[in-house]
């Protein structure tokens, strides 16, 4: 086992690096750098920006540098955990992230943990009750998450919210709450702003949960040792809960670590409609104004986790599963 | 597990169930398959449903009663009309809609409709209407359906702020997103088939490369993949060749889960004693693949892609939301989703939406589909 | 916290009180907000008479003398440049606009003198007046602007145009602290646009010397400037340096809280999601009865993520103040929700010329569309067939005006016959012209140009706030009964700066603001073949020419060389007859020309206000050219 996680991890150092690398040149990939972004935005405004501020401001963000040059200046300091400075925001990338890092792992914890309990309890009832009414309604319950479109749900939710509810929209704090200490009712501001995202975010999340599940379930309970155990009486609810259902969950198990980057970058989309505190809306802002340093720290991260991720995934379906070999 | 309790009862008694069985102990596989996806009745209309939206694509131009680009300043952002059979006249076998009469309100100067039931539109079948190229080939202007006074307003699925029929867009907006589906999982078919069968089949150093190749893009997040990808389109490209380039950033991102699908298979199919036979006999390794191992997981590969499209089909629509897939005057489902994502829309004309519900069935079906297709695909398991 | 009636008795009370108390010990009469009251009893503020200047600018309310507190909440998607942030916290600038948007006012400055030659001018300053951590603002402000960044090669290795009438640049003496004196090598009248427009503003033209001493090699020693680049992460002096002064055209963008300001409201703190600013303590300008403004103690800006969140936070009545964002799409969803919201829509006149732009590329790289493009009858063409009528009804409620690209009426160049230079929809007489020049047409309709090749049209343009995609679809369908194919293709802003100065489009639109008094004289980039700026992109060889001095682009035509002489001449006439006749020979030769296409302008822009804030008058003129809220002094807007 130990040579195992440790020949992974090694394996792992060579694709962090070209993460690192292609997360940098596909940053650098659209026309333009943030200088030609922020120019576009002061334009917006009505300013002319001429040749001598274009002139300043290169100076000011060192981009005039070929892009390798950037890379390695950039990688140098990584190596000493200094991620480098956001353009747009003026500060060091790691405190942004850290800023971001707490609401986001909350937001998707909780999500996460609403699509497990979504999934587990139709993925157990529609392969228990394969064909039924019952299987039909679930699955198409939970399809329809799947099927609709993020951004849609979550604009329409959004309105409605308001409409008939008369809830603040967006973010995940009434404005009165937004500055207020921690107190119980700030939990409750928050929980009931967390529904929305856990809804839209979470639906679509259901679907694919489900059909593992169900389709895991319904192999073990052809299994023999199934039916000898019905053969002699166990009662159903206990003999499916026993076996079929901790080996189902096996495979289920290991998709816990592909969550890992999905804890930190949740539904960027979603995120930015709801206009929700989280990682996702960093990047993709990051992205558009081409905020290099930004962007790239956190294409890595994401990376990096989705390996970590993976990683984790087999060192537990290894562990679960002993006829798994380690070869 | 059907088939052998089927089997089961049939040898208990009814000599009809017998020959049932029989039937099924000489059936091809491709009649088994059939047979039990018939029982799954969420994919049998998820299919019915698929194959009724590529006619609609297929005929767009027939199907639609107008062309997507007629605009009328007079009728914009108008509500679905009501089809009617009963007037004052009474009842009338020919349904028809009432024409409008458009107020702007003085305080906030928002346009409504309210029907005009002094103008009375009959529905036919087959009338002449608007002039449109069918398949940009032929010119034509019959329609399916559609009035006979063709400067009057039919809007079934009302109007958007120019004052175009939302149906008629809905119905050509069709065309392009299947499409968009079918030639974008065809091409990481392509792609998955390829390197996922060399992967599996090969195995060893080979397959050890492209299970990191795989676990790296999978561990790219999409969106600045797909900004990347979307960036390197040529700025002066034509609508259909970006069309196409967005199909290909689309199968890029794609092919691995296929390739994952069709490695998996590959593997445990090497071990199988008919390949073993087959190498024995001296068959070509090209011979062994094609003719032994492909027919053999044909149907998984069918399910699997089935299941891909409504990816592909929801990942058009996030690319027209963030601005990076096909831009108007292109029609397609995400384009117009895109024209609705607005407060005022929601507010004020929510029948703009109607194509995020084409989206929606559009999705449900292909899933249904491809589920009851994988579900059946083996027919011999359980 | 906002005062509702019983708080205005304190309030009165506070002032009657602070009043019979400052008129007993010190014998003047200027009044301040409860919250700086509470501070200078602590000791740890000056008293209201020693932070204001000797003569503070008094501001006549729009409505009423106001009453001080409340928290005005505002939000933007664009952190880059505040907006609505921006728009209640607005420039300070040298000298400003009226209400009028017209006539120039001191601010400030209150003195500004141009000698009889054009060359020379004296500029006197405000005495007395503070940054906000109340150090004095004086005349070394401006010269360390001038010494210690225009004239040092490594933070301004590219002189400002602007400062360099004639290709000099201007030499600026400080006569003494509040006095100087601007010394330019031509006649230069537009200085004054210059210093009241976006250039006499913080980050403009004068900088917190004594803050930003402390990162200047010339002042700090080297172990000061070291520590400041690695705290902030920085690779260079430079980049530390111009990210400490804010040298980015002066947007509104928040600067670090310990940074010095002038401006009505400072930054206090900064997160990823919200700006907080409170009161400047030592704003530099009262109401009529000698209140110190702001009225309003704090100002919040939301970051919002997306453009629609604008518009529900407005109808949830989560906003107290929005402009930038709005459109006039939106303005019957705004005004049905004025109830539930608690809110009031103004519409503001808006300055555009026009609001959606065409500009046609008339230095084309290909010889063949370059010779129907400038052939006059071909944009004479193009102008008729559009239906204006309809663009206004469609994306403008019908309350935009159909017109040429001009400027606004209100203006000194302005004549009607300009505005109304082919405006109307005349498809037929489109279809002659064209006929006449020989674009015959295909088989399926689209003309065809003299090499056989259709005559094709691509649109590029990228998305800002008026719907241009839209418009341009409703033009090309109009366009179609011409037999012209116009394809559009929206493109990010990215693309836009490389592809419109490259010389690499056929046409882009863009919407044509600097069309007043205030600007057009300075910028007429969409008539003047003047910059070389990616939104200008009818010709660009010809403004690159010209901004090169003919080192690279290509040798404009006569008529344009003419355009550029008429606008030197408005630029450097000290004699103003002679200025509104080269500004309207400008404009006579647009209208004649067509060198740009407009189309509808003047449309109305939705402003959203809180019922309860008062002073917001009910029309103000809305733009960039006014800094948007500059007319409206949004410092004695207050919470009623």
């Amino acid at each position: 086992m130990a040579t195992f996680v440790g020949k992974r991890l090694l394996l792992m150092l060579p694709t962090l690096i070209l993460i690192s690398l292609v997360s940098f040149v596909i940053i650098q990939l659209p026309p333009g750098d943030f200088l030609t972004s922020y120019i576009t935005q002061l334009s917006q405004s009505g300013e002319v920006v001429d040749e001598a501020m274009i002139a300043a401001l290169q100076k000011r963000y060192g981009l005039d540098r070929p892009w390798y040059a950037q890379y390695w200046l950039w990688m140098s300091r990584v190596v000493r955990g200094d991620f480098g400075q956001s353009f747009e925001w003026e500060q060091p990338v790691n405190q942004l992230i850290w800023e971001r890092l707490g609401l986001t792992v909350a937001i998707s914890a909780a999500t996460l943990v609403f699509t497990w309990i979504v999934s587990f309890t139709i993925g157990f009832y529609s392969a228990t009750h394969q064909y039924s009414i019952g299987d039909y309604f679930f699955t198409f319950l939970g399809f329809m998450g799947l099927a609709t479109p993020s951004f849609l749900l979550a604009l329409v939710l959004m309105w409605i919210a308001l409409r008939y509810f008369g809830l603040s929209v967006g973010g995940l704090f009434s404005p009165d709450y937004a500055q207020a200490p921690w107190s119980f009712a700030k939990c409750v501001d928050l929980i009931k702003h967390l529904a929305i995202p856990m809804v839209v975010i979470g639906a679509a999340g259901t679907a694919g949960s489900i059909r593992i599940l169900r389709a895991n379930l319904l192999d073990e309970l052809q299994k023999p040792y199934v039916q000898t155990a019905r053969t002699k009486g166990v009662p159903e609810f206990r003999l499916i809960l026993k076996y079929p259902v901790r080996i189902a969950l096996i495979p289920f198990a290991s998709t816990v670590g592909w969550s890992l980057p999905l804890l930190v970058s949740g539904e960027t989309i979603t995120a930015v409609v709801l206009n929700l505190p989280t990682t996702g809306p960093l990047l993709l802002g990051a992205l558009r104004s081409q905020d290099m340093y930004l962007a790239g720290t956190l294409v890595m991260f994401l990376s990096s986790l989705t390996v970590l991720g993976t990683l984790l995934s087999d060192i537990l379906l290894a562990w679960l599963d002993p006829r798994i070999r380690y070869d | 597990m059907e088939v052998t309790k089927q089997f089961k009862k049939a040898n208990v008694s009814d000599s009809s169930k017998v020959k049932q069985a029989q039937e099924i102990y000489v059936a091809s596989q491709w009649q088994l398959i059939w047979r039990r996806f018939r029982r799954h009745r969420l994919a049998i209309a998820g299919g019915i449903v698929v194959i009724i939206f590529y006619i609609v694509a297929l005929f767009a131009e027939f199907i639609a009663p107008g062309v997507p680009t007629k605009y009328d300043v007079k009728y914009n952002y108008v509500p679905p009309t009501r089809i009617h059979f009963t007037s004052e006249d009474g009842f009338s076998l020919r349904p028809f809609v009432y024409g409008y009469r458009r107020e702007i309100d003085k305080e906030t100067l928002r346009r409504t409709y309210v029907p005009d039931r002094t103008s009375k539109h009959h529905i036919h079948f087959l009338v002449r209407g608007e002039k449109y190229k069918f398949w940009g080939l032929w010119e034509a202007d019959l329609h399916l359906f559609g009035i006979k006074d063709s400067g009057a307003p039919f809007f079934l699925l009302g109007t958007d702020r120019m004052g175009r029929d939302l149906l008629t867009r809905i119905i050509y907006g069709t065309r392009i997103s299947m499409s968009i589906g079918l030639v974008g999982v065809i091409s990481s078919f392509v792609l998955g088939v390829l390197i996922g069968g060399l992967s599996g089949y090969k195995g060893g150093i080979v397959d050890t490369g492209i299970q990191r190749l795989i676990e790296f893009v999978r561990s790219m997040p999409t969106i600045p993949l797909w900004m990347a990808l979307s960036a390197a389109l040529p700025p002066h490209w034509p609508p259909l060749r970006v069309y196409f380039g967005i199909t290909i950033i689309l199968s890029l991102i794609g092919w691995t889960s296929l390739a994952r699908v069709v490695r998996s298979k590959f593997l445990s199919l090497r071990e199988e004693d008919f390949v073993t036979a087959a190498r024995l006999d001296g068959c070509k390794e090209a011979r062994i693949i094609v003719r032994h191992m492909l027919p053999s997981f044909t149907s998984h590969m069918i399910a699997a892609m089935t299941l891909a499209i409504p990816d592909m089909v929801l990942a058009e629509t996030s690319l027209s939301f963030l601005g990076l897939g096909l831009r108007p005057p292109v029609v397609s489902w995400g384009v117009l989703l895109q024209d609705a994502q607005n407060v005022r829309t929601v507010a004020h004309s929510p029948w703009l939406l109607f194509p995020g519900l084409a989206v929606v069935l559009t999705v449900l079906s292909f899933n249904f589909l491809g589920d009851g297709l994988r579900d059946a695909a083996d027919p011999y398991a359980r | 916290m906002r005062f509702g009636k019983s708080g205005l008795v304190q309030v009165l009370l506070i002032g009657i009180l602070t009043l019979t108390f400052s008129s007993l010990c010190l014998g003047a009469s200027y009044y301040e907000a409860p919250m700086l009251t509470e501070m200078v009893k602590a000791g740890k503020l000056p008293s209201v008479d020693e932070r204001l200047p000797k003569e503070p600018i008094v501001i006549t309310p729009v409505e009423m003398v106001g009453s001080y507190g409340g928290t005005m909440r505002v939000v933007t998607v664009r952190p880059q440049i505040m907006e609505d942030g921006g728009l209640i916290n607005n420039h300070e600038t040298i000298i400003r606009l009226g209400a009028d948007g017209k006539t120039i006012e001191a601010n400030l400055a209150t003195a500004w003198e141009l000698s009889e030659d054009g060359k020379t001018l004296t500029l006197r300053l405000r005495e007395g007046v503070r940054w906000s951590d109340g150090h004095p603002f004086d005349a070394d402000d401006i010269m360390f602007w001038y010494e210690d960044i225009v004239l040092d090669d490594e933070l301004t290795p590219v002189k400002p145009r602007v400062w360099s009438p004639g290709g000099y640049l201007v030499e600026i003496e400080k006569l003494d602290d509040y006095t100087l004196e601007f010394n330019f090598a031509e006649p230069y009248p537009l200085v004054l646009t210059h210093l009241m427009h976006s250039n006499g503003y913080e980050g403009g033209m004068f900088y917190p010397k004594h803050y930003l001493m402390k990162y200047h090699y010339k002042y700090a020693s080297e172990e000061e400037i070291q520590q400041a680049i690695a705290e902030g992460g920085f690779e260079t002096w430079a980049q530390m340096f111009l990210a400490k002064a804010q040298i980015n055209a002066g947007s509104g963008r928040a600067v670090e809280p310990e940074t010095p300001t002038v401006k009505p409201f400072k930054v206090v703190a900064k997160t990823l999601d919200k700006v907080i600013y409170e009161r400047n303590p030592y704003y530099w300008k009262v109401d009529t009865a000698g209140n110190q403004l702001p009225y309003i103690d704090r100002l919040e800006v939301e970051i919002l993520k997306d453009q629609e969140m604008v518009n529900l936070k407005i109808v949830a009545g989560e906003v107290d103040f929005a402009a930038f964002n709005t459109t006039l799409e939106n303005y019957p969803l705004y005004k049905e929700n004025e109830d539930n919201a608690n809110i009031r829509v103004l519409l503001w006149p808006d300055v555009f010329g026009a609001e959606l732009l065409i500009m046609l590329n008339l230095t084309h790289q290909n010889p063949v569309i370059r010779e129907i493009f400038q052939d006059i009858r071909f944009r004479a063409a193009l102008s008729l067939g559009i239906n204006r009528e309809e663009m206004n009804e469609l994306f403008f409620l019908g309350l935009a005006e159909p017109r040429q690209a001009t400027v606004v009426p209100a203006s000194a160049f302005y004549e009607e016959e300009f505005a109304n230079a082919y405006v109307e929809y005349d498809p037929d007489e489109a279809n002659r012209l064209l006929d006449e020049m020989g674009l015959n047409r295909g088989s399926d309709g689209v003309r065809l140009r003299p090499d056989g090749k259709p005559l094709e049209i691509l649109a590029e343009y990228t998305v800002v706030d008026t719907p241009r995609g839209p418009m341009l679809e409703l033009v090309a369908e109009q366009w179609q009964v011409l037999g012209v194919k116009l394809n559009i293709k929206e493109i990010s802003g990215d693309l836009q700066t490389t592809r419109a100065p490259g010389n690499q489009m056929d046409m882009t639109v863009w919407n044509a603001d600097k069309m007043t008094d205030v600007l057009f004289p300075a910028t007429p980039m969409w008539v003047v073949p003047m910059a070389h700026g990616w939104e200008n992109s009818w010709c660009p060889l010809w403004a690159q020419w010209y901004v090169t001095d003919g080192k690279a682009g290509e040798e404009p035509p006569e008529e344009m060389k003419l355009q550029l002489e008429r606008w030197e001449l408005l630029k450097t006439s000290v004699d103003e007859a002679a200025r509104v006749e080269a500004g309207k020979a400008i404009l006579r030769s647009q209208a004649t020309n067509l060198w740009t296409i407009g189309t509808v302008g003047l449309a109305p822009h939705p402003v959203i206000v809180r019922k309860n804030l008062r002073n917001v008058p009910d029309e103000s003129l809305y733009g960039w050219d006014t800094f948007w809220t500059q007319p409206a002094y949004p410092e004695q807007f207050f919470f009623d």
